[in-house]
């Protein structure tokens, strides 16, 4: 569906995007992380052709950008991050508007308009303009406006800032739902939490360039933080820190009092492992719990920064 | 016809703005349309105080002239001071002291008597008529006669002459030319004003950067989009001047003699047209909305006052007077700057106008691709 290539784009001296590339498949939703000024939007706007690019290349859809191909970018729908709705317009005379821009017929667009507005959970608010909305049905009307014309590929930028926790469980799930009927997602978001929860790949960006990419899985296995295991037990021969650290792929095992902290190299069957050695040893725990690296370790290691930066 | 809708649905959002000024433009206009055909004058009985140094026979023959129908107290001899505090407290209309050589005076035609009177009242410019028609009829006799006949000059001055109009259409048509004048004068103001607001405003809303993101993703080209911005603010704006227009022709319907009114229509066009090209250029220049509300006020009261719509252009001194010439506004007054003015004439107004109007989208076209090209 998405595939950029290479992609250089300069603003004067600054390169702001530097041999950046990514691609994306159908029904996937894609988070582009990175902090503030690393070049998403950027990535974003020369993917919808709102900006030109020096070098490299961009396809949708099998067909290179260009700003005059009104097929490719019927396909298309983007959210961005301001609120793009007009004050004077109510809840579905903005809606109507934007996907007015892509379907012509009033029919189908009523239609489409409606389930937009229901599937955004504005269908009490129709008549209001956006001057009597909260902040967080103001978003809703943004991504709307953004859906209704049933897009291919979604440009979602940092859509639940400054909302409500109801709105932004709503905004989640409407991405998730969006995903399971067959578009794809481009997803930028500062809360690494939200993007582990809804991002099926994500692409890591710093200084234009895209440092890693993959799932969660892929990017874990990427860096040298592993996963650790911590167990309780009730039990424990004298011996038992020298044993656990002859377990396959330990790297350490920090002991307090009877609770073990073992940390492992790679992430390959250790809390089987680990459970087999307990078995062995008829040794008893009263608590087992496993940590993979989250989403936030991985990014901190790879660029050496906390997301907000 | 997405952005075409919008744009006139955002004009019908701006309708409790335009009503009342449009009801206010009318109720104004009705008003002056109304009124303007009262002015009357009647002559009055004055009092006046006569000082006779001459006691001549003229002298007598002018007062006894004034004695018809006015209060006429004749004195030898009084201070001009007390005179001047007599009309100053509005005991007396005026006071006229004779000239000791009152006779020599008339014969010669030099000034022979003296008025003090209240130059703002009305009653000073009868009195001024009166003595000046009597003394022109002495002087006639002097010249005629070689002697004053009295008998003859009272006949003179009190021969009543029958006189009957028998076409006052020359006069009707220029006052009706006038009124029609002065209201496509404010009109061309009220048509200023509520485009650049309602335009203004509208704009700066729909060239903000993310909704611009938004539209420009869409696949609708640029040409496309330009022209239904440009053709729903046309119709808009040729829908405000035949509201202006229809309304001159309403209110003054059993009155249409002497007023141009094709080069009226036209004003009003090329007005509206205008405003256009300035306010285009406006808002590829910002999209702050308080800048757009300031620079509409600014410019349309600054370009009425500086071409004549508020204050008539005569009573300008010469330097505003050449710095009006070089106003659209002031051209567009000049399309129908005579009732008889023929469209050869207004050519060059015409044109002046059609330039600025050029001048402007030009300006705009290339703030907005600057614009543009440093939004995004």
């Amino acid at each position: 569906m998405i595939s950029v290539d290479k992609v250089v784009k300069r603003y004067k001296d600054v390169i702001a995007l530097d041999h950046f590339s990514f691609h994306a498949g159908k029904n996937e939703i894609v988070g582009l992380l990175g902090p503030n000024g690393c070049g998403k939007t950027t990535a974003i706007n020369c993917m919808l052709s709102l900006l030109k690019f020096d070098q490299g290349t961009i396809e949708l859809f099998g067909q290179p950008v260009n700003p005059n191909n009104n097929k490719t970018k019927a396909r298309i729908g983007i959210v961005p991050q301001e609120l793009a709705i007009f004050e004077k317009l109510n809840v579905v005379e903005n809606v109507d508007f934007f996907c007015g821009l892509y379907v012509k017929n009033p029919a189908k667009r009523k239609e489409l308009v409606d389930e937009a507005i229901n599937f955004v959970g504005l269908e009490k608010y129709r008549k209001f303009t956006p001057g009597h909305l909260s902040g967080g049905l103001k978003r809703r009307l943004n991504i709307a406006c953004g859906i209704a014309h049933k897009p291919d590929i979604l440009f979602l930028d940092e859509p639940t800032v400054a909302v409500d926790a109801q709105s932004r469980n709503f905004i989640l799930d409407g991405v998730k739902k969006m995903k399971d009927q067959g578009t794809t997602v481009i997803y930028t978001t500062h809360y690494l939490e939200e993007a582990e929860d809804l991002c099926d790949s994500f692409v890591i960006m710093d200084n234009g360039r895209n440092i890693a990419a993959g799932s969660l899985e892929d990017l874990q296995n990427s860096i040298s933080t592993t996963e650790s295991i911590t167990v309780k037990f009730i039990s424990e021969p004298d011996n038992l820190k020298e044993l656990l650290e002859n377990i396959k792929n330990v790297n350490q095992v920090i002991k307090s009092n009877n609770t073990y902290n073992i940390q492992f190299d790679k992430n390959n069957n250790n809390l089987t492992n680990l459970i087999h050695f307990i078995e062995e040893n008829s040794l008893t725990y009263t608590e087992i719990r496993s940590e993979q690296p989250s989403l936030s370790n991985i990014f901190l290691e790879l660029t050496g920064k906390e997301l907000r930066d | 016809m997405t952005i075409f809708r919008v744009i006139l649905l955002h004009f019908w959002k701006y309708k409790w703005l335009i009503l009342p000024l449009a009801i206010v433009f009318f109720l104004i206009a009705a008003m002056f349309s109304q009124f303007s055909d009262q002015g009357e004058f009647e002559s009055q009985s004055l009092r006046i105080t006569v000082v006779d140094y001459s006691e001549s026979e003229s002298s007598e023959a002018l007062i006894d002239y004034l004695e018809h129908g006015n209060q006429v107290e004749v004195v030898n001899d009084k201070a001009r001071s007390t005179l001047e505090e007599a009309v100053f407290l509005s005991e007396i209309h005026g006071a006229i002291i004779i000239d000791p050589n009152f006779e020599d005076l008339v014969q010669q035609g030099d000034a022979a008597v003296e008025i003090i009177s209240d130059e703002r009242a009305t009653a000073s410019t009868q009195l001024e008529t009166e003595i000046s028609k009597v003394l022109m009829f002495m002087n006639a006799q002097y010249n005629e006669l070689g002697q004053l006949d009295t008998e003859q000059l009272d006949t003179a001055l009190n021969e009543r002459v029958e006189v009957s109009l028998n076409d006052d259409g020359l006069a009707s048509s220029e006052e009706n030319y006038n009124n029609a004048a002065a209201y496509s004068n404010f009109a061309a103001y009220w048509l200023m004003l509520l485009l650049m607001l309602t335009i203004g405003n509208l704009m700066s809303e729909y060239n903000k950067p993310e909704l611009q993101k938004r539209i420009i993703a869409a696949p609708v080209s640029s040409t496309s989009s330009a022209i239904q911005i440009l053709s729903s603010q046309s119709l808009v704006g040729i829908f405000a001047t035949l509201i202006m227009f229809f309304g001159l022709v309403g209110l003054y319907y059993d009155r249409l003699d002497g007023i141009p009114l094709g080069k009226i229509l036209v004003a009003l066009l090329l007005i509206t047209l205008f405003t256009l090209a300035m306010q285009f250029a406006i808002n590829a220049l910002t999209t702050n909305r308080f800048m757009v509300n300031g620079l509409a006020n600014l410019i349309t009261l600054g370009l009425a006052f500086m071409s004549g719509i508020f204050v008539p252009i005569e009573l300008f001194g010469d330097t505003a007077r050449r710095v009006a010439e070089f106003l659209p506004l002031y051209h567009y007054t000049q399309i129908y700057g005579a009732s008889d003015i023929t469209w050869s004439e207004t050519i060059p107004s015409i044109a002046v106008l059609l330039l600025y109007t050029v001048a402007f989208l030009i300006i705009g076209i290339i703030f907005n691709n600057q614009r543009k090209s440093t939004q995004l």
